[in-house]
């Protein structure tokens, strides 16, 4: 039907069936800002549109009832390609950044500013009731409305956005609009949905209903009859090729245990089959025409069923070694079955597939019964972590096709290299053959450093040469992506009554769901990340991780860390309960300082030795003071409602800033031929600013503004080699290659000009805004002539810096996270009142970024904390498969007064002297708020998520 | 989807009567969001009013009024204003309609304890006609029909709680008191109206939102 409305203020004529989603007819008609988070759940506001002078999610109105609609979506606050002022300001406060939903973001602030022009905090708070932010936290949309409050009262904005760091330096440390942001806020197509061509074929994944059975056979002739079908992928017929889906270094710390679609499905929406069909509907129809006969099997569903005597086994085929084989592999396969897929290792993770074990550490230092036996008191506790999903607002995609022979994946991936590599191994095809161009990211938080889609969606592109796009539905999602690895941490901890912590054991078992990506890498992390903070001598843990039949389990920012923190941190704070002393002072005993020698990170590599180093540059003891002090420490607040008690409570947290000795980060700049610059960055920006932070590398080193820059980044055909965007890299690593690659230049550009000004190059130096001067003779010579000349038709060749970089040094950052916590003891409800995280993070190169990533990440703590739970039924099937079951924190759940705080520490070996900052910030909020309900009401919740049912429950309430 | 648009109230139950099996489609929160698949839906927005105003005595509330309109009016009873808010979304609120909430007798339901403890008279088109009937007879599922609109007392005290683990989560218990009425729900157990204990009269069960013994201790402090 055609329906006649106003959009964007011009007539239109909309077409589609009267039934069709509003938003997708939109977004079809081009207005390609109006996006879907949540397949028309009418949660995340990605799709929101003001519809008739109100605000609509435009997934649930039909067409039809649009006909004589005003509509206005957020292409129609654009003049030409402008933005408008709520545009610009929420660039400029840093909350865009991986953006899915920033057009719609902006056209509720303008909406509300049309409205009620001098809105405060609490109109902000109900306009954006409905919009789901996941990356950078809700607090800095405050800080927009008041900057374009301020922009039109006085001209120019008048609230610190963020402080601003290094004097010296004319761009590092200070806030400038992230250098896409403008593309971003106004909805430009960037994103993989974006590329898909109308000749486009779908992939359809047939999903296990099961969570553990084998599958006898499939019969899908009548499927592959049908009519628009291309083709139908099974365990039968794909390749015999073994892999794994952790986005990780070569040769990979994860079991190389699964195929395309293998024959034992092990959770819940385990692929079954892959059906190429030219629509859903054919595909759907496909799907039902498969007839599949299963073996259903027990499910093991906790590491308490993993671990039990005789219990079922998730994986029993044959194991092999890749290096460092065991003796008796012979006898121990022995008892495999054959059928089964087999279980491969790179080198030894000290697994036994035969007891569900997919991999195992441990290590210490010191004398730990000594310790316990010099302790006053000991805590023995046991925490539980549950399995939060990413929830990015744009779910797993990607999109391929063949051109010239090569296989071309547009990819929203946070490892464009790792997926090329393990797309090429697959398709049993070299990586020259395949192209991957990461497109925008609409959220990652690690689980995009999964290859979870594109291997599949590659391998029938290749096959059939078709087009093909692939999107996961939300449901899948929740039951067939990745999730935290849930984990159970037993912490035995003893102190003196002066405060000194004696010993510190950590039992950590940890579930990978059924297949072992990151089995050793992420739970690692619970005591990788933590035990190294403690100057402790005597420390030791056992790390054992299981498989089951659950949701897949991979990385998630934090890795184990923010679990590994709940479970210390509690335990901490306990012991000291325990010996009557005060937690932030027994804290501070027993905390490292710069220069301390960490042993402890012997028996720490991941899978292989460590070295042992000093703490680096450290703001911890800084942080503590700080929070402590905003906080009001030792204060006890008084709610005036005997029913709400208010409690306080922190952790002390560090991370790391990629994997020194596993990552590697190259870039290229180039000198264009009018006198600027495009970066060629390895790296992945996901929305945190990466590419920004390459371009000021460059524009502080060739003293150029950041509008001369362009970055191109995650390409594998035009970039050169990145491990990616994942373990609190990015910033380290593949910014340090860019400052490295624009090092590289100006000394290239220097010498070119030394010989075309006929100067001596030690006399050169490059000045502001983009020349080279002599400081001998005055003289000076443009970017643009230097460049013109070496590139003309006598010239010595196109100038081009790259730079790599791989380093042995760890950039450790640190931090101290505070929360406030009333909780109400009649009813069980919970608020955080308060919540200030200080963290050092080197020196922040995009501040306001950096404030927003920590402010995304607390978010995502307290919801992990406090709200989100996956449920699983008796046989394992999810029953949480909607952001609205799962329990998502939005805008009311913002703590009342949110504050971060970087504090100013200069690293040795970061660039420009900066450290991570994202990945950390998820570590202290559990700990914290934890710690603050204890503080509050007496008693200590030691699993996630802490729900007011189960304060009242040790409250003894019922 | 085929979405039928009837213009008058008596076009939309001869479309009823031919399609009995299509829900009223009035929000479409609920009919047209994720999970709910229908060969046909009547559109009653053309049909049914959405006004809000008062007589002497009452307050007249139309069946298609949306939960922020309900929300924002000073005429609606503030126990009904309370419950409105309990829907967290501006957009949704926007959208979801005060006839669409009820119709669904929702154990989790939004305005279910306000509805029953301010007891409007429930106004419905049926096959035989316009009829009247209580909101708790409506509820319980004693009346049925196409609901035209909701008639308050007006000037009604009161208010609504709700207790849920965030403000999008649905809620695990909710209850409203108007004078000396009280009504309460519980997620999976039912929803009962009468005296201050009447809570008691719940079936309680366990679900996603919480233990039967969770819900059953909250009712018993809610008031
Ligand atoms: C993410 C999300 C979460 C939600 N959570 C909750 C929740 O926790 N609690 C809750 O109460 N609701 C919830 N809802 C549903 C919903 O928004 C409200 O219940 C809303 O009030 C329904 O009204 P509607 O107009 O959108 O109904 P529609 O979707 O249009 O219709 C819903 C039902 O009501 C019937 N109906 C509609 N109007 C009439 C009428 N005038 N006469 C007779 N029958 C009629 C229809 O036949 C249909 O069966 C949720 C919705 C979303 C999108
Ligand atoms: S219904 Fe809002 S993004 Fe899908």
């Amino acid at each position: 039907m055609e329906v006649r409305c106003t959009l964007n203020g011009r007539n239109a004529i909309l077409r589609g069936n009267g039934d069709e989603r509003l938003r997708d007819v939109l977004y079809r008609s081009g207005c390609t800002s109006v996006r879907d988070s949540d397949d028309a759940e009418g949660f995340t506001g990605s799709d929101t549109v003001i519809f008739n002078g109100i605000l609509r999610y435009s997934n649930l109105i039909p067409l039809v009832r649009a006909e004589g609609a005003e509509i206005m979506t957020a292409e129609g606050l654009l003049d030409g390609r402008e933005p408008n002022d709520v545009q610009e300001a929420i660039v400029a406060a840093g909350v865009v950044q991986s953006a899915y939903n920033s057009p719609a973001m902006a056209l509720v602030l303008t909406y509300l500013l049309k409205i009620r022009p001098e809105a405060g905090r609490e109109d902000v708070k109900r306009f954006l009731s409905g919009m789901f932010v996941r990356d950078a936290g809700y607090e800095n949309f405050y800080l927009a409305v008041r900057l374009v409050q301020e922009k039109r009262k006085y001209g120019e904005y008048r609230s610190e956005i963020a402080p601003s760091f290094r004097p010296g330096l004319s761009v590092i440390g200070k806030p400038a609009a992230k250098i896409d942001g403008r593309a971003l806020v106004t909805g430009e197509k960037l994103y993989v949905e974006d590329r898909v061509t109308p000749d486009s074929y779908v992939l359809h994944v047939l999903r296990s209903p099961f969570a553990h059975a084998v599958v006898r056979s499939i019969d899908a002739s009548e499927a592959e009859r049908l009519d628009g079908v291309e083709a139908v992928y099974t365990a039968f017929n794909v390749p015999d090729v073994y892999y794994m889906q952790a986005g990780q270094g070569n040769p990979e710390p994860s079991p190389y245990d699964r195929k395309l679609i293998n024959r034992k499905v092990r959770h819940q929406g385990d692929r079954v089959a892959a059906i190429v069909a030219r629509d859903e509907e054919t595909a759907m129809k496909a799907a039902s025409l498969i007839r599949v006969e299963y073996q259903p099997l027990e499910p093991v569903l906790s590491v308490e069923d993993a671990m039990r005597d005789g219990a079922p086994l998730v994986h029993n085929g044959i194991v092999e070694y890749v290096s460092g084989a065991p003796d008796d592999l012979d006898a121990y396969n022995s008892s495999a079955d054959p059928d089964e897929e087999k279980v491969i290792y790179q080198f030894p993770l000290h697994a036994d597939i035969r007891r569900n074990i997919a991999a195992s550490a441990h290590g210490g230092i010191g004398d730990i019964e000594k310790g316990f036996a010099e302790a006053d008191a000991i805590v023995d506790e046991t925490y539980r972590t549950s399995q939060p999903q990413c929830t990015p607002l744009e779910p797993h995609v990607c999109f391929g096709h063949i051109e010239n022979g090569r296989l071309v994946l547009n990819a929203s991936t946070q490892v464009p290299y790792h997926v090329r590599r393990i797309v090429a191994r697959v398709c049993q095809i070299p990586e020259h053959k395949v192209h991957v161009i990461k497109e925008k990211v609409g959220g990652g938080y690690g689980s995009k450093q999964d290859i979870l889609v594109e291997d599949l969606l590659g391998y029938c592109v290749w096959k059939t040469g078709k087009p093909i796009y692939y999107r996961n539905t939300r449901a899948e999602e929740f039951y067939a992506n990745s999730t935290r690895h849930p984990m159970r941490i037993r912490v035995k901890m003893g102190g003196k009554k002066d405060g000194t912590i004696t010993a510190i054991y950590m039992d950590v078992r940890a579930n990978t769901g059924p297949y072992g990506n990151h089995c050793l890498t992420v739970p690692m992390n619970a005591s990788s990340k933590t035990l190294p903070i403690f100057r402790v001598d005597n420390m030791y843990y056992d790390l054992i991780t299981y498989y089951t039949n659950c949701p897949p389990a991979g990385a998630y920012q934090g890795y184990g860390a923010p679990k590994g923190y709940f479970a210390i941190g509690s335990a901490l704070g306990e012991l000291a309960m325990k010996l009557g002393i005060d937690p932030l002072e027994m804290a501070k005993r027993n905390m490292v300082e710069e220069g301390y020698m960490l042993e402890i990170l012997k028996g720490l590599g991941e899978g292989r030795e460590g070295a042992v180093v000093p703490v680096g540059s450290c703001g911890l003891r800084e942080a503590l003071d700080k929070g402590a002090e905003m906080i009001g420490w030792g204060r006890k607040e008084e709610s005036g409602d005997p029913d709400w008690k208010i409690g306080k409570g922190f952790a002390m947290i560090q991370q790391g800033s990629g994997l020194p000795g596993l990552d590697h980060s190259n870039c290229q700049v180039k000198l264009l031929t009018d006198g600027t610059f495009v970066v060629l960055s390895g790296g992945a920006d996901l929305g945190t600013g990466l590419d920004t932070i390459s371009a000021k590398c460059v524009a502080e080193i060739l003293k150029v503004p950041m509008s001369d820059v362009s970055v191109v980044s995650g390409d594998t055909d035009s970039c050169l080699f990145d491990t990616g965007a994942y373990a609190s890299s990015g910033t380290y690593f593949s910014a340090s290659a860019s400052l490295n690659a624009a090092m590289d230049l100006k000394q290239k550009m220097l010498h070119e000009a030394a010989l075309q000004m006929d100067e001596d190059e030690k006399d050169l130096e490059v000045m502001a805004p983009g020349l080279v001067h002599s400081v001998r003779t005055g003289r000076k010579l443009s970017y643009y002539e230097l460049s013109h000349t070496a590139t003309s038709g006598t010239g010595r060749g196109a100038l081009i810096g790259t730079g790599s970089f791989s380093t042995p040094n760890f950039a450790v950052p640190y931090g101290a996270h505070f929360a406030q916590v009333a909780v109400n003891v009649r009813t069980g409800e919970i608020r955080v009142q308060k919540f200030y995280a200080l963290q050092d993070a080197g020196t922040p190169i995009n501040p306001e970024l950096a404030m927003c990533q920590m402010y995304g990440a607390v978010m995502k703590s307290i919801g992990h904390t406090l709200y989100e739970d996956l449920v699983l039924d008796k046989d394992g099937r999810c029953l949480t498969t909607t952001f609205t079951d799962y329990g998502v924190p939005m805008i009311e759940e913002a703590p009342d007064d949110f504050k971060a705080v970087l504090i100013d520490i200069n690293d040795q070996y970061g660039p420009f002297g900066a450290k991570s900052i994202s990945e950390i910030a998820c570590n202290g909020a559990a700990p914290a708020i934890a710690m603050a309900i204890a503080d509050a009401t007496g008693a200590w919740v030691r699993s996630w998520p802490i729900t007011g049912e189960k304060v009242l429950r040790a409250l003894g309430r019922f | 989807m085929r979405i039928h648009i009837p213009q008058s109230i008596a076009e939309a139950m001869s479309m009823r009567k031919e399609l009995p099996e299509a829900p009223f489609f009035a929000g479409g929160t609920v009919v047209y969001a994720l999970g709910h698949s229908y060969d046909d839906a009547i559109d009653i927005s053309k049909a049914v009013g959405s006004e809000i105003f008062h007589t002497m005595r009452h307050v007249h509330i139309g069946a298609m009024a949306s939960l922020e309109k309900i929300r924002l009016s000073e005429l609606s009873p503030k126990v009904l204003r309370d419950a409105a808010s309990f829907c967290p979304s501006l957009q949704q609120r926007n959208a979801a309609t005060i006839g669409g909430n009820a119709a669904q007798r929702r154990d989790d339901g939004y305005l279910t304890a306000a509805l029953l403890a301010s007891d409007p008279t429930v106004v419905l088109m049926t096959e035989e006609g316009k009829a009247e009937a209580t909101v708790s007879d409506y509820l319980a599922g004693r009346a049925d029909g196409l609901i035209l609109e909701f008639v308050f007392r007006k000037n009604l005290p009161g208010e609504a709680r709700r207790i849920g683990r965030s403000s999008h989560a649905h809620m695990a218990v909710s209850g409203a008191r108007v004078g000396d009425a009280y009504a309460y729900t519980a997620s999976s157990s039912g929803f009962a109206s009468g005296g201050k204990d009447c809570w008691q009269e719940l079936g309680f069960k366990d679900d996603l939102l919480g233990s039967a013994d969770y819900k059953r201790y909250l009712l018993s402090v809610m008031f």
